[in-house]
């Protein structure tokens, strides 16, 4: 017997293919000598491959400390900014108030104010605070974000109302409520949602640059720009060679939870 | 499975805030250039030092440097800092910097951003420092007149010339062999680059020549005032484009011939270029002195250089790439400090540290040929002896004065697109260009 495939599957797996090229194109790159790197064949195999782009990657930069960074400060942002948007997705949804949508409209406007327009004032504010080359300087403007409090409110809505008057009736408290009967229903987008806030922030470049200036707080992005020099020309086998290594851990967490991450995306879609 | 999801979410939630508020005092690194440091009293006066140099262009050669200075002066320490995106995101930071009030000392600042930085960033000109330096006239006076020149805006010294480069012809060798080309006489002049590109043409099938387009018009610029040209002519204070002169024209129409018509020439980005000089597409590539060792390493071939070629007999005008080092520093114990470092920087041994590390010239002229500093290195890299020898035809590199500097740039970046595309002759785009330059500059 044949399971009959899809016409439609062969365009998706272009798509697919697609997107693994670079990919592909990075992890061999990262195994090649200077000389493979311009190999004029389209041949992305390395042969002999060389495991010295990582071994003076590893020698060159503190390749552990910089992981350590970049993980602590994935890791306050997207705890902060799920617990920012929880509270404020159960007070959009379960407290009626005057201006509340208005309030909410506000908040989602937020979206649209390019990163460019607040970079100054924060760097500012980050500088005479004195929290320059921090943790708290690079984690503290970014620990709330209005895409996760609309994301949430809307996987609240879609909860049958019953279920929270239900638990009014019995008169159990706003905490409970919370922690007892929405979060659990809301798990698959709250998994998500992290997933999300933590790779965006794993990959962040411009924020962390503006405000890291010592190269023992630097995060993986910033690294990266260790082995690249206009002048002097980019050393394309150490920079593919510390790329791979810097995309292992979110490959790794998106992998572990890739089902809850594609479930929330089919159902936001339906739900809205 | 989940009974104690909520205890987790609160618990991970707590961790983090907490271990947030715990590793910002890890985290709170030096305050290198705060004001706690004054220099009396046998005090450390703490400085930081912004440079461009990735691990695999100096960096570790900086750190190097930076090491030996503060074990000579107890008084003194240097706090190297590297800054990403070469001299553009050195000069975005360096901003950042001065509006939180807490700039470096010294910084490098790439020739083609003098104008700018002079004009809008507050600094101590080095020539004001070196008044204040009885040995200051003599130390200056270790440089060439017209690579002193680079590090000056409307004639004050504002930054001493450190990185320089210059750019030079490559080219392979072997190629040379297989068109029937003899290998130790390079073309000296455009017309015979034109005439070698056509014969690697015709006989191997390759391209002759790439000269480097990368986002500035670099090498560009060494071309058109090679023949003559000025891209820039400044007459008491105000500055005119200029490089739609008949000189200018001349010498983008042979680029341009050479690319349309004789299809020897490849006009393609900088990468790109690279990568086919580098796997044996093209025979003769322009570009950098300071990408030497990077072509060396990379290509399979043997790889000569040869002087920037002239247009017969007009003398060679190469603009210098690099950066000059500039002094930010406010406080006085500090800009003393600044100042000391940049003399050692720019001393004879470290300037030998210096180029054996990067692959820049050395500025100043009692170096390259002294068996104690660099003369065992050039014999060593004969690729380098073209470069060092041209180095007084080195004329400063243009960078078009006012707000709209960087947008002047990007005309004549759409110009060089415009012609080597094929869409117009150089005579009709470059005067265009230059009426559009004049307006954005304030003509």
């Amino acid at each position: 017997m044949k399971t009959k495939i899809p016409w439609w599957h062969f365009p998706l797996l272009l798509v697919v293919l697609g997107s693994l090229l670079p990919l592909i194109w990075m992890l061999a790159t990262a195994w090649k000598t200077p000389e493979q790197v311009f190999n004029a064949s389209l041949n992305p195999w390395p042969y002999p491959a060389t495991a010295a782009n990582f071994a003076y990657v590893m020698g060159a930069i503190p390749l552990g400390r910089y992981i350590l960074n970049t993980f602590i400060i994935a890791f306050i942002v997207t705890a902060a900014k799920l617990l920012t948007s929880i509270l404020a997705a159960y007070g959009f949804t379960q407290f009626s108030f005057r201006g509340r949508e208005t309030l909410f409209y506000l908040c989602l406007l937020s979206i649209f104010v390019p990163f460019t327009v607040t970079m100054m004032p924060n760097y500012l504010f980050m500088s005479r605070m004195g929290w320059l080359n921090t943790y708290t300087g690079v984690a503290l403007p970014q620990m709330a974000d209005a895409l996760g409090i609309f994301l949430l409110r809307q996987s609240i809505r879609s909860i049958p109302p019953s279920l929270v008057e239900a638990a009014r009736l019995d008169r159990v408290g706003h905490g409970r409520i919370l922690g007892r009967v929405l979060l659990p229903a809301i798990k698959p987008s709250l998994i998500a949602l992290g997933i999300l806030f933590f790779i965006n922030t794993w990959n962040e470049y411009f924020w962390p640059l503006l405000m890291i200036n010592d190269k023992s707080m630097y995060t993986l992005p910033l690294a990266l720009q260790m082995f690249t020099n206009l002048e002097g020309g980019t050393n394309w086998g150490a920079m593919m060679a510390a790329a791979t290594l810097a995309s292992l851990p979110p490959v790794v967490a998106y992998l572990l939870a890739q089902r809850y991450v594609v479930d929330t995306f089919i159902h936001s879609g339906l739900k809205g | 499975m989940f009974l104690n999801w909520r205890r987790g979410v609160i618990a991970s939630v707590l961790i983090g805030t907490l271990a947030g508020s715990l590793l910002t005092g890890c985290g709170t690194g030096n305050k290198a250039s705060g004001s706690g440091s004054a220099g009396n009293g046998g005090k450390v006066t703490t400085i930081e030092y912004w440079h461009v140099n990735s691990e695999n262009f100096g960096g570790q050669t900086v750190r190097d440097l930076v090491q030996k200075f503060n074990e000579q002066h107890p008084d003194i320490k240097v706090v190297e800092k590297f800054q990403p995106n070469m001299y553009l995101g050195l000069m975005q930071n360096l901003q950042a910097a001065l509006a939180g009030g807490h700039p470096p000392a010294v910084a490098q600042i790439g020739y083609n951003y003098l104008d700018y930085a002079t004009a809008n960033l507050p600094h101590l000109p080095v020539e004001d420092a070196a008044k204040t330096d009885p040995e200051g006239q003599a130390f200056l006076n270790n440089y060439l007149p017209n690579i002193l020149n680079l590090g000056r805006v409307n004639g004050k010294l504002e930054g001493v010339p450190y990185s320089i480069s210059n750019p030079v012809l490559y080219y392979n060798a072997d190629m040379f062999k297989a068109a029937g080309l003899d290998p130790q006489n390079p073309p000296k002049t455009w017309a015979e680059v034109r005439d070698m590109a056509r014969i690697i043409k015709e006989k191997t099938g390759n391209y002759g020549l790439y000269v480097q387009e990368p986002s500035d018009n670099w090498a560009q610029q060494a071309m058109m005032e090679s023949n003559g040209a000025q891209v820039l002519t400044r007459t008491g204070g105000k500055a005119r484009a200029t490089f739609d002169s008949p000189e200018a024209i001349e010498a983008y129409q042979l680029m341009a011939d050479m690319v349309l018509k004789d299809k020897t020439a490849l006009h393609a980005t900088w990468e790109e270029g690279t990568q086919a000089f580098i796997t044996g597409k093209v025979g003769m590539y322009v570009t950098t002195i300071a990408r030497r060792n990077y072509i060396e390493t990379s290509s399979k071939f043997k790889v000569l250089t040869a002087p920037f070629p002239t247009f017969g007999n007009k003398p060679r005008r190469v603009p210098a790439g690099g950066n000059a080092l500039f002094i930010f520093a406010k406080d006085p114990d500090q800009q003393k400090a600044a100042w000391e470092f940049i003399k050692y920087l720019e001393s004879p041994e470290a300037l030998t540290t210096w180029t054996k590390g990067t692959g820049y010239l050395p500025p100043r002229q009692d170096v390259t040929d002294d068996p104690r500093y660099l003369k065992p290195f050039m014999e060593q890299n004969p690729l380098m002896k073209p470069a060092v020898a041209q180095l007084p035809d080195a004329v400063p590199w243009v960078s078009f004065p006012g707000n709209n500097g960087l947008q002047a740039e990007q005309v004549l970046l759409d110009a060089r697109d415009a012609i080597l595309g094929g869409r117009q002759p150089a005579a009709e785009v470059l005067k265009e260009a230059a009426a559009k330059v004049n307006k954005l500059i304030g003509n």
